[in-house]
């Protein structure tokens, strides 16, 4: 075709001049990063030490305490034989352990006679997903007992009397340590074998591979199209095909393709070694990414086409990325985006075909999940009749301009011309009556001098001008709209920055996550499942809900609830509780165990509710008649314990140290550099680069520029902090009080921390696109630069977790000195003040 | 009538990079009130570094720029190419250099609207910059380094690409500027240009000017 191989190697220049090298090379950099970093490391959750206080030193006791010694989340069970104090809790608090159980002395001897002290768990509130753990395991076990305490001793009072002889008593606990242990021992049976464990390994994976894939899809099809604005203002396909070219279109997506298919082949080599997957189930996610490919694509040339301006476009774009990565690619935590928005997002539909293919599905299930990808296309379509409809009526309205405008001339012309043909000397519209070729002045006007109102003053032929040159600093804020309206665009620039503020403002007000998420699938109808499901639904930290197959299948392939409970037909009647339930957790779920403990004990005490008449009957060795039955239920409900059986306190310890932990600051410090530095760069424009050097011959012009800027970036980086900090420092204000120290630590470091950064992202984005890259280059490496110094300043891992890290690493990363800054070691930010004064 | 000196370049010499030729050598030059100097010459000769070394943006190796200080704070240096931004208006980019030049605020917009309407760009004083065509650029390109009455206006090649009425009332206003005292240094290629409004052109050759005396007032 004629001209399209030209149009492909224009498309290829174009490509490498605007920074689109530096977005294919990201990804190669990421994952030996990742590669480097997460060696030998499981990524899992870390175990976590536990201490028991056993005063009762019973074997029922020293069961419960091999129990707790099997549980894996456990590296360690500390056991004390005394009781350790206040101080002494404390003290292990600090020094790392999670909960501490005190079982006092005859605990397990008196708790049947509703007499002595109450178990003891203490635990560490700075470790709240351990506590929460820790917690579920230990009350699990405790309600069983509860449970078996009741229908005991319900059974026994009801079958021999109120008062039980001696040889009664010691029957009552013996039977009911049996069944106790047993109870305990073999609680989690109820659960079938085939059910799926959460793989947080392979979740946070799943999580950096659909992250990586959106990034890299959606940054190729992004620089594909960044000339398109200047491409239609000039003309420039409308003038490639008058010569006879074809395939203006085609030449962009076919390079995107050859860009972007390499790396993409390569995403897909290191994924299938990961999760170790064959070929066959590389194809579907291979085709799936070339449709996401596709669609961006799409929609970003006619986004850039209806913006018609290259820096607002990249701009508008590069926000509603780093909106999608923020609240929906779990790198900065959960966010509390709505959930249509979070399922439509291409990082969550990345993540549920990986997780589909890593859990067998097939080829079309694959398909439906990716359906929300068409919607770019779809958008993409609107974009375009947008645009259309809009052009047309903008010619058209041209057009009547242009008419009106010749009619008027017309108009003028007849008879209005003067007769000798002098330049301008005839024109009643009085704009060229004073300009004569003969060279004479006007009469009328001297330069400023027969001004009456006295506004031109300073301009006297005596040459006695005021001099109004101020200093440097009085002026900036009166530069500030300038400078505001050139970087970002005037109206739609601003209209951008209130909306990302905006979007930025609902994200800060997340909260952790209350309540463990579960879905139940009832296929048993009968009336234990019924009374399980009410249980489930009134335990406090679980938030339950009865759904179909299809829905709980979505839920775990999009990783939003911990895990979905199958209660099996025949779970009713089923006094044994051997895999009667079917538990399949999300693949990055953290608490497993804990949801599986509640279900396990819930189901284990609703077994020995239905069970006590039989046991009733096994006591006496024979059939039960209605009366005995009704006395043994009526004597059931007198046993329930009036008194608790634990009792929990909460003391502040050491934090949790997780591997994979978003810190919140993270989001600052990114949102930070991706804002300003993508202003920054607009700084190498050629356009700046003319103005500054003109400026620079002016008294003090270098420095008003320089503190125009500077001041702008200043009041931009207090408007997010305020956003995502504000709400946090005023809680904190709260509870400090307004001390000095407080007020220096939660509010006046933070924001000359955050001020010094925004000094030094002026100075480094206006050095790289001034002097070493140009302005487009270095605007494309906002956001991926942006992630790179994420990465290493520890926002998405904590370092100290790995031990394979030397210590430097985070000082490399200006986000990581931010975020040092903001937690208390201002001088790395000093450090990058004065970096940023020498780069000026 | 003894003129007033504005500025004396004595054995100006500058190179670009060490070891390299020089791209001016023993050049002197003095500008008095209320003069214009032309100066022309062949591409690459050398005449806007010249301008961007009296301006302070180019550091020169060799001799001295004289002038008092007053006389530099009230310098405005035009370069050929247009230093302005087209996505501001008209008056938004002269209000942009007066604030750099120190201007206080309620004499911006006089000032402005003043120099547009002096250079026939009143009626578009509030349309952007890349809606005017290329003569219309020049001429708010020239008022852009007028919004501070300069003592010393450093011009280089201010009608390029100017339409015939541009030409003019650039030259008008110039020749005004010219009667408030302000001295000039113009650089041109326009036929007649310098004829037209120098008072003395010069011919800068390999680095060194020859004189060409035009006219005395």
């Amino acid at each position: 075709m004629k001209g399209f191989f030209a149009a492909i190697w224009k498309d290829g220049r174009l490509f490498l001049r605007k920074g689109g090298l530096f977005i294919l090379l990201f990804p190669l950099l990421l994952f030996p990063l990742f590669a480097f970093f997460f060696q030998g490391q499981s990524g899992q959750m870390q175990a976590f030490p536990v201490m028991v206080i056993d005063e009762d030193q019973t074997i029922m006791s020293k069961t419960l305490i091999r129990e707790m010694e099997k549980v894996e989340l456990f590296s360690t069970v500390i056991k004390e034989e005394g009781e350790i104090g206040q101080e002494g809790r404390e003290k292990a608090f600090q020094e790392g352990v999670v909960g501490i159980l005190r079982i006092p002395k005859d605990f397990f001897y008196t708790a049947y006679r509703f007499e002595g002290e109450p178990v003891d768990l203490s635990l560490n509130a700075n470790r709240p997903t351990e506590s929460l753990l820790f917690q579920s395991i230990f009350t699990s076990i405790m309600e069983i007992m509860e449970k078996e305490q009741e229908i005991s001793k319900g059974v026994f009072h009801a079958l021999y009397g109120e008062s039980l002889s001696k040889q009664e008593e010691e029957s009552l606990y013996e039977h009911a340590s049996e069944r106790l242990l047993t109870a305990v021992l073999k609680r989690q049976l109820v659960f079938d074998e085939e059910g799926q464990s959460s793989q947080v390994e392979k979740a946070l994976s799943l999580r950096i591979f659909s992250f990586i894939f959106f990034f890299l899809l959606a940054f190729c099809a992004l620089s594909s199209v960044f000339s398109v604005p200047e491409e239609e203002k000039k003309g420039i396909p409308q003038r490639f095909a008058l010569l006879g070219g074809r395939g203006f279109f085609l030449s962009k997506l076919l390079f995107l393709f050859l860009s972007a298919l390499p790396l993409l082949l390569l995403c897909l080599f290191a994924l299938q070694k990961s999760l170790d997957l064959s070929l066959e189930q590389l194809i579907p996610i291979a085709f799936i990414l070339c449709v996401e490919l596709l669609s961006f694509f799409f929609f970003f040339y006619q986004l850039f086409r209806i913006m018609g301006e290259e820096s607002t476009a990249k701009l508008l774009s590069f926000s509603l990325l780093f909106l999608g990565i923020l609240y929906t690619g779990k790198l900065f935590g959960e966010s509390n985006a709505p959930e249509l928005v979070k399922r439509l997002s291409p990082i969550t539909v990345n993540r549920m075909v990986l997780e589909g293919v890593r859990r067998g599905l097939s080829f079309s299930t694959l398909l439906s999940t990716a359906l929300p990808l068409l919607l770019w296309d779809a958008l993409a379509l609107a974009l375009g009749i947008l645009s259309g409809i809009y052009f047309k009526l903008k010619t058209f309205f041209k057009q009547k301009a242009f008419s009106r405008k010749l009619r008027r001339e017309s108009k003028r012309q007849d008879g209005q011309h003067g007769q000798d043909g002098q330049y301008g000397q005839d024109r009643p519209d009085e704009q060229y009556g004073q300009y004569r070729p003969s060279g004479q002045d006007r009469q009328d006007e001297q330069y400023g001098q027969d001004r009456q109102d006295g506004q031109y003053r300073q301009y006297r032929p005596d040459g006695q001008d005021k001099s109004y040159e101020k200093s440097a600093l009085s002026f900036p804020c009166s530069l500030l709209s300038l400078r505001f309206s050139l970087l970002l665009g005037g109206g739609r620039g601003f209209l951008l920055l209130v909306l990302f503020l905006l979007s930025l403002f609902a994200y800060s007000r997340v909260g952790g996550k209350e309540k463990l998420s579960l879905m139940l699938i009832r296929e048993d109808q009968g009336a234990w499942s019924e009374e399980l499901i009410q249980e489930l639904q009134q335990e406090k930290g679980l938030q339950v809900e009865v759904v179909e197959n299809r829905e709980a299948e979505k839920a775990l392939l999009e990783g939003s609830v911990e895990g979905v409970l199958w209660i099996k037909e025949g779970f009713t009647g089923d006094t044994e509780g051997r895999g009667s339930l079917h538990y399949e957790s999300s693949a990055d779920s953290l608490a497993e165990m804990g949801i599986r403990e509640i279900v396990a004990a819930l189901s284990s005490t609703l077994r020995m509710e239905k069970g006590a008449l039989a046991y009733g009957e096994s006591l006496l060795g024979r059939s039960l008649n209605e009366t005995e039955k009704e006395a043994i239920e009526e004597s059931i409900v007198k046993s329930k314990r009036t008194e608790p059986l634990y009792q929990i306190q909460e003391l502040k310890g050491e934090k949790g140290r997780s591997l994979f932990q978003p810190k919140r600051e993270a989001v600052l410090g990114f949102v930070l550099y991706f804002f300003l530095f993508s202003l920054g760069t607009a700084l190498g424009r050629e356009e700046e680069k003319r103005v500054f050097q003109r400026s620079r011959t002016y008294p003090a012009g270098r420095i008003r520029y320089h503190l125009s800027g500077i001041l702008l970036f200043g009041l931009l980086s207090l408007g997010f902090f305020l956003v995502l900090e504000g709400k946090t420092i005023l809680g904190i204000e709260k509870e400090g009080g307004l001390r000095l120290a407080v007020l220096y630590k939660n509010l006046l470091l933070p924001l000359l921390c955050t001020l010094g950064f925004s000094f030094f992202l002026y100075s480094f984005a206006r050095r790289l696109s001034y002097s070493v890259f140009g302005a487009e280059m270095a605007g494309g490496l906002s956001l991926s630069l942006g992630l790179l110094f994420s990465f290493l300043g520890g926002s998405f891992v904590d370092f100290s977790s790995l031990s394979n890290i030397p210590s430097f690493i985070p000082y490399l990363s200006p986000i990581g000195i931010y975020q040092m800054g903001i937690e208390g070691q201002p001088l790395p930010i000093g450090m990058l003040v004065i970096l940023g004064i020498l780069l000026l | 009538m003894m003129k007033e000196s504005l500025c004396e370049i004595n054995n100006l010499g500058l190179r670009y990079h060490r070891g390299e030729s020089a791209i001016l050598q023993g050049l002197s030059l003095s500008l008095f009130k209320g003069e214009i100097v032309g100066i022309r010459g062949e591409n690459g000769a050398g005449k806007s570094s010249l301008l961007k070394a009296i301006a302070g943006l180019l550091p020169y190796q060799e001799g001295e720029i004289r002038m008092p200080k007053e006389v530099r704070k009230g310098l405005s240096y035009l370069p050929q190419d247009l230093s302005l931004y087209d996505s501001l208006t008209a008056l938004e980019n002269l209000i942009f250099y007066g604030k750099i030049q120190g201007i206080p605020g309620r004499l911006l917009k006089t000032r402005g609207n003043w120099l547009l309407e002096e250079l026939g760009l009143s009626q578009k004083s509030r349309e952007k910059l890349s809606a005017l065509s290329g003569g219309m650029k020049r001429r708010v390109h020239l008022a852009s380094a007028l919004m501070l009455r300069p003592s010393i206006l450093l011009l280089d090649e201010p009608t390029v690409g100017c339409d015939e009425e541009s030409y003019y009332r650039i030259r008008d206003l110039l020749l005004k500027m010219k009667k408030q005292g302000t001295g000039m240094l113009l650089i041109s290629h326009g036929r007649g240009e310098l004829e037209d409004l120098a008072d003395r052109i010069l011919t800068l050759e390999q680095g060194k000017l020859r004189e060409k005396c035009i006219s005395s007032d």
